[in-house]
């Protein structure tokens, strides 16, 4: 197979591509195998200066480009990445880990899908005029923040390039990126995309390791706000240096979500959303739905045929067609993941299935791993209250719909969950009920532009994949207008 | 970096990458250093702040640093 990305990238300021300014680089390999992919230029706390300042000078600019060509830029982006579908899915297969058909029907589509969302949003985007008295009127304009600073996890690099950059192109700002350092590839790719349609300094894109970019990014003082996705750790400390600095941060973090399970459930699609909530992304996804929660009258049979289609998913080479779950992201991620395992069958958890590493059909150099069920576990459990953020479901069983509500709310995190039951009435009940920022009824894990989505409790601040997320990237202007010439006469 | 080497300022990112069991080691005592597959961007001192560990740093240094090369 011929490799589809460069040997080596430099950082992207200013529209030019140039080396660190200490020469050092990170390396990124291919999760499956080993084998070394590329090297990418390890930013020093100068280059984030030189980017920050790059993407100033490029807003004095960009902020007077109208919404129709700004919304006409957005467009040829999504038009680029289209027509770059299939090269920009194998890199980002090759560098996660993630199986091609998910990153053919889902990372690469939805992302240029997203583009095309925000490239309409904002020609829809009006400010608000009201007449305070007859005499007074009073405007409300959205304006652009300016500079904003972004970073984003290695689970969905190229799909979360998009949720951050879209909005930001949409609202009029500029942005300095950066890539988790075990998965830079195919944002630097979409780089080579953008640098073909917007001016030098409206994206700059830096990469490097997260304790040394990642934290040269969070003490800068040149950004009006930051925005994260990634762990509910590194979150507190986004938050924490946004505050330092009082500019806003969005935040979207873990989750440990609840995927609920009534008898009257349509039971083969519910099968099947238990494994797109767990498997998909080889459960490397903050909403997956890791805790499942299974109804008493059909639990016995719920876990039979869930681990009877878990024994049947094939895990293999992410690059290969038929393949439906690749390797984890890295053998760190591996161990933690079976560490959690470990931890779970101590509580007093059954092991159902999975809970292995895959060695065998030439796997033994990736990070592969069994899908895997850990039965009677309890909500108080570590396995059921931490994120394990790999393909591990626990099934714990209830009684009612209030016990089962209560459950799911008995945890810090709040980001997703579902609730499978032909009762439209108990649906939205449950819905309503579990506190949590999405709550899927009869599916999961569907992403698409167009439903905000974002967190609940420690599971972040703010909401994207929505026009509201413009409100996060802009700041209102009110023009006050008096329209008489008569002085008042206070003074 | 020697096992010895390691103190209150290492980073946590360098630490997990000379010694992976450092993650385990944590893991037990109740501390993810590793969150969503990301180390903690800090060193180890900010990393027990952040966690509220209220006990003795340098014992638990000392454990670390058996810990990681058995």
């Amino acid at each position: 197979m011929q490799k589809p990305m460069d040997d080596s990238y430099k950082l992207y300021i200013d529209g030019k591509w140039v080396d660190a300014s200490t020469g050092k680089t990170t390396s990124t390999y291919n999760p499956a195998n080993g084998e070394l992919l590329a090297t990418c230029a390890d930013a020093s706390k100068e280059d984030v200066d030189k980017a920050v300042k790059a993407a100033w000078k490029a807003w004095d600019s960009w902020k007077k480009v109208s919404p129709q060509d700004r919304s006409a830029m957005l467009l040829k982006i999504a038009d680029l990445i289209d027509a770059n579908a299939e090269k920009l899915a194998m890199v980002e297969t090759l560098d996660n880990g993630k199986p091609i058909r998910e990153t053919m029907a889902v990372d690469v589509p939805l992302a240029s899908d997203h583009f095309r969302y925000f490239a309409g949003a904002i020609r829809t985007e009006e400010g608000q005029a009201v007449m305070i008295d007859d005499s007074t009127m009073s405007i409300i304009l959205r304006e652009p923040l300016g500079v904003v600073g972004q970073i984003i996890p290695w689970n969905f690099p190229f799909l979360m390039a998009a949720w951050k950059i879209a909005p930001v192109l949409a609202a009029g700002d500029c942005t300095v990126i950066k890539p988790s350092s075990t998965t830079p590839l195919s944002l630097l790719e979409l780089a080579k995309l953008l640098d073909q349609v917007l001016p030098p300094g409206v994206v700059n894109v830096i990469t490097g390791k997260g304790s040394g970019a990642g934290n040269y990014m969070l003490e800068h003082t040149g950004f009006r706000k930051l925005a994260f996705t990634g762990s509910t750790g590194i979150g507190y400390q986004v938050a924490e240096a946004a505050a330092q600095k009082l500019i806003p941060a969005t935040l979207e973090l873990g989750g440990k979500s609840a995927n609920i399970y009534f008898p009257d459930c349509p039971w083969e699609k519910a099968i099947e959303g238990l494994q797109i909530g767990i498997l998909f992304n080889q459960g490397q996804v903050c909403c997956a739905g890791s805790r499942v929660f299974v109804h008493e009258d059909i639990y016995d049979r719920f876990v039979e045929e869930a681990v009877a289609a878990f024994n049947k998913v094939k895990v293999g080479l992410p690059w290969e067609n038929d393949t439906m779950m690749g390797t984890q992201v890295d053998e760190k991620q591996l161990k933690d993941i079976l560490n959690y395992v470990e931890i779970g069958v101590k509580e007093g958890a059954t092991l159902a299935c999975g809970g292995v590493r895959v060695v065998e059909n030439s796997l033994d150099k990736g990070a592969f791993m069994r899908p895997t069920l850990l039965t009677n576990v309890t909500n108080n459990m570590r396995v059921a209250q931490e994120e394990i953020f790999g393909p591990v479901a626990v099934v714990i069983k209830f009684k009612t719909e209030e016990e089962v509500i209560a459950m799911a709310n008995d945890s810090e995190f709040g980001l997703g969950g579902a609730v499978w039951t032909r009762d439209i009435n108990r649906a939205l009940r449950v819905a309503r009920g579990v506190e949590t920022g999405r709550m899927w009824v009869n599916n999961y894990n569907n992403l698409p532009a167009h439903a905000p989505f974002g967190g609940y409790k420690n599971s972040g601040i703010g909401r994207e994949t929505h026009k509201v997320i413009l409100d996060h990237y802009t700041q209102m202007k009110n023009i006050f207008i008096s329209m008489t010439e008569a002085k008042i006469g206070f003074y | 970096m020697e096992s010895n080497d390691i103190t209150a300022q290492t980073s946590i990112e360098e630490l997990l990458e000379q010694y992976p069991k450092a993650n385990e080691f944590f893991l037990e005592k109740g501390f993810r250093c590793l969150r969503c597959g990301e180390p903690f961007w800090g060193s180890i001192e900010k990393f027990l702040k952040s966690s509220r560990f209220t006990g003795d740093i340098n014992a638990l240094l000392d454990e670390l640093r058996a810990y990681v090369v058995e």
